[in-house]
Order: C-alpha cells, then structure tokens, then sequence
C-alpha cells in the first residue's frame, strides 16, 4: 500500500513550478501567486490524504483547485481582473539577476501579450508550451473533446500573435 | 513572426518559477501541519517498537524494588526465575538462599507491608536453596562455592534474629531443613578434605551435633573455628 504523504510530496515537487506559473501568469504578482499556489497544495493534499484512491490524475486535480482559488480571489476579494501589464515584472523576484537578463524582450512582450488573452486560451498555451501537457490532457481538464481542443489551442495562438502585432 | 518561433519564445517563459527557499519552505508547511497540533509527536507506529522497549525496562526497573503482593512483584519474581536459569547448579543454593535473605531484609525495612506473601516468598526460596544442596556433591565443591553457602547462611540466620525481634515468628520446619542440608554439606565437604589434628577435633564436634539434630550448631561450630 502507498503511503499517500510520499506520494503527494512527490506530486508537489513535480508540480509545484507549473501550478505556481499558472496562477502567477493569472495574478501577476509574487506574493499573491504564492498565497494562492501554497493554498492550492494545502487544499490538495487535505482531499488527497483521505481520498487518494479517487484522484485519477493529481496534476488536473491540482490545476482544477487552483483555478477555482484564483476565480474566487477575483470574485470574493471585488477585485477587477484587469492587469496593469506595464507595472509587473516579467521574473519572480525570487530569481537571480542573471537569470532575469536571460529574458529578452520579445518573451517579455509575450508574457505582457498572454495575460490580456481570454482564460481558455491562455489556459491552453500555458498547459500545451509552458506545462508540456498533452492535447488529450487538457481535453479532460477542459471537458472537450481532443478535436475542440485542438481548434481552441489554434485558435489561441492566433490571437497571441494578433495581438503581439498590436504591441 | 512564425509560429515555431512563437513557440519557442512562448517556452522561455518556463524561466518564471518560484524560489527554492520558498518552495521548501511550503512544503514543509504543508506536511508539517499535522505534527504541529500533535500532543505526543513521537506516538507513530515506527515508534511503537522502541517506546515499549523503554516501557518494559522501566517497570523491570520499577519491579525490582517491589515486594512479594506487589503490583509489580510477578515481573520481579520472572526476573529471578530468570536470572536462576543461567547459574550453575553448585552456585543454586547460595542464590536461593540470598534470595530468602533479600525476603527477610524487605521485612525489616517495612514489617507490616505485606508481610503474609513476604514470608510465603521466603519459604518458597529456603524449601528451594535446600533441595538444590542436597543435590550438589560437596565432595568436589570449590571453596569459592562452599564460602557462598557458608556466608548466606550465616546471613540467613542473623536476618532472622532481626525477624523475631520484630515481633515477626517464622517457622523453624524450612529453615531447619535448609540448616540440615548445609551442616550435611559442610561435613562432607571437610570429609573430602585432608585436615590437621585441629580441624579432625572439629568436624568431629560438628558430626556430634548433627547426630543430636542440632543443625545450626553445626554451623555455628565451623564459623567459629574458621
């Protein structure tokens, strides 16, 4: 029998970075992203100790959770969604300044870009090119079909590029 | 701009993590919880083991002090049979009978606490030490072996004498075989031996007095004239 603390400690260290850029790229902000990511793990795991049996796939349940804390941090808190895009920065400040030079401009307008998209569409291309997420993977999370999801992942990257044309 | 080359600039962004410090630090925040609220944090199932180790050596620890009516004599009395199974069958007696002494010394410190299963314990050992000399051949006894049995023996009738000034009356039926077991004893111990004119005069006394069935005299005689 496994021993659900060792298997959900493996599933926060697989995990932790793509949830914690998933909320972050939605907040745009340190300490919110991290409020909201420790809070993700903390609900995961309170569910995850006593049901473990029952969660098919960890890494939708945790994206599902943390979905849900960011709509609500919106909703409860009367915050508007709108970001001032020009006053984040693009790196956590937890990184090196070294490895903040490493960023070129173009991904920093492409970071600016994805968070003015839609949710869906940022939703896909974070999970598809960020979280190496497969199409049939983020069908299920996403409750469509492969081929929608396939045509919502096209349909993203359009606008992506439509809009870095507009920058 | 090409849409591979969106991509690949869609995946530079895979830079943005959170520090490692923190990453840990929540971790540890996460599973850390339980334990926290944890009134006895060492209670887990790894542990069971070794907290009933500490367990049973503290009431063997406790056991020890214990007399016979006890709570915890029973473990006591398993700690003796224990401790008798690896002596030797000629060191037997003198074990038996410091054990009957050890009896008797607990009276004196607290005469009226439980004295009943004290003394029942008392019996119990001399019957015991006397069984076990008469079995033993002290023709090829060792004076280390032979000094034991003298010395306890002595010590048994001394702690006795404490007894009765107590108040506290032993029966003499146990005490006088165990007496007539070591007289038997010492006199064929000294027969085995070869002895000047001086100590013939006295195993001579001895063997007198135990024909006249005065078994503690025997004793008696020999301690005086070691």
């Amino acid at each position: 029998m496994k021993n659900p603390r060792k298997e959900f400690s493996k599933i926060y260290d697989n995990c932790i970075e793509k949830i914690y850029r998933f909320i972050y790229f939605k907040v745009n902000s340190e300490e919110i992203a991290q409020d909201l990511c420790s809070e993700t793990f903390l609900k995961g795991w309170e569910v995850f100790k006593v049901n473990h049996h029952n969660i098919e796939n960890p890494q939708a349940f945790l994206y599902k959770i943390a979905r849900n804390l960011v709509t609500d941090y919106y909703r409860v808190k009367g915050r508007t969604r709108f970001i001032s895009v020009e006053k984040t920065s693009i790196v956590d400040p937890g990184q090196s300044l070294e490895e903040m030079a490493l960023l070129n401009s173009d991904i920093d307008n492409i970071r600016k870009v994805l968070t003015d998209l839609k949710e869906d569409y940022q939703n896909v291309i974070i999970w598809h090119y960020l979280d190496d997420l497969s199409i049939s993977e983020i069908a299920k999370m996403m409750e469509k079909s492969e081929p929608a999801t396939r045509v919502t992942l096209h349909r993203a990257l359009k606008s992506l590029k439509n809009k870095i044309k507009e920058v | 701009m090409k849409e591979t080359e969106l991509i690949q600039k869609l995946q530079g962004l895979k830079q943005i993590k959170p520090s490692k410090r923190w990453v840990s630090l929540t971790k540890n925040q996460i599973f850390g919880d339980n334990s926290k609220f944890t009134f006895f944090p060492y209670f887990k199932p790894a542990f069971a083991g070794l907290i009933a180790v500490f367990i049973l050596f503290g009431a063997f620890g406790f056991a020890q002090n214990s007399l016979p009516g006890d709570l915890l004599y029973p473990i006591k009395k398993m700690t003796e049979r224990g401790r008798a199974f690896f002596v030797s069958e000629t060191e037997k007696p003198a074990f038996q009978m410091r054990l009957a002494n050890e009896k008797l010394e607990n009276l004196t410190k607290a005469p009226l606490k439980n004295l009943a299963p004290t003394i029942f314990e008392f019996e119990a050992n001399i019957s015991e030490a006397a069984k076990n000399l008469a079995k033993i051949d002290a023709t090829t006894s060792d004076a280390i072996a032979m000094g034991k049995i003298i010395e306890e023996a002595k010590r048994l009738g001394e702690n006795k004498e404490k007894i009765e000034a107590l108040g506290i009356i032993i029966s003499d039926e146990n005490t006088g075989k165990l007496y007539r077991a070591t007289a038997e004893y010492l006199i064929k111990y000294l027969e085995s031996r070869s002895l000047d004119e001086e100590k013939e005069n006295i195993l001579k006394e001895m063997k007198e007095l135990y024909k006249n069935e005065e078994y503690s005299e025997v004793l008696e005689v020999f301690l005086i004239n070691q």
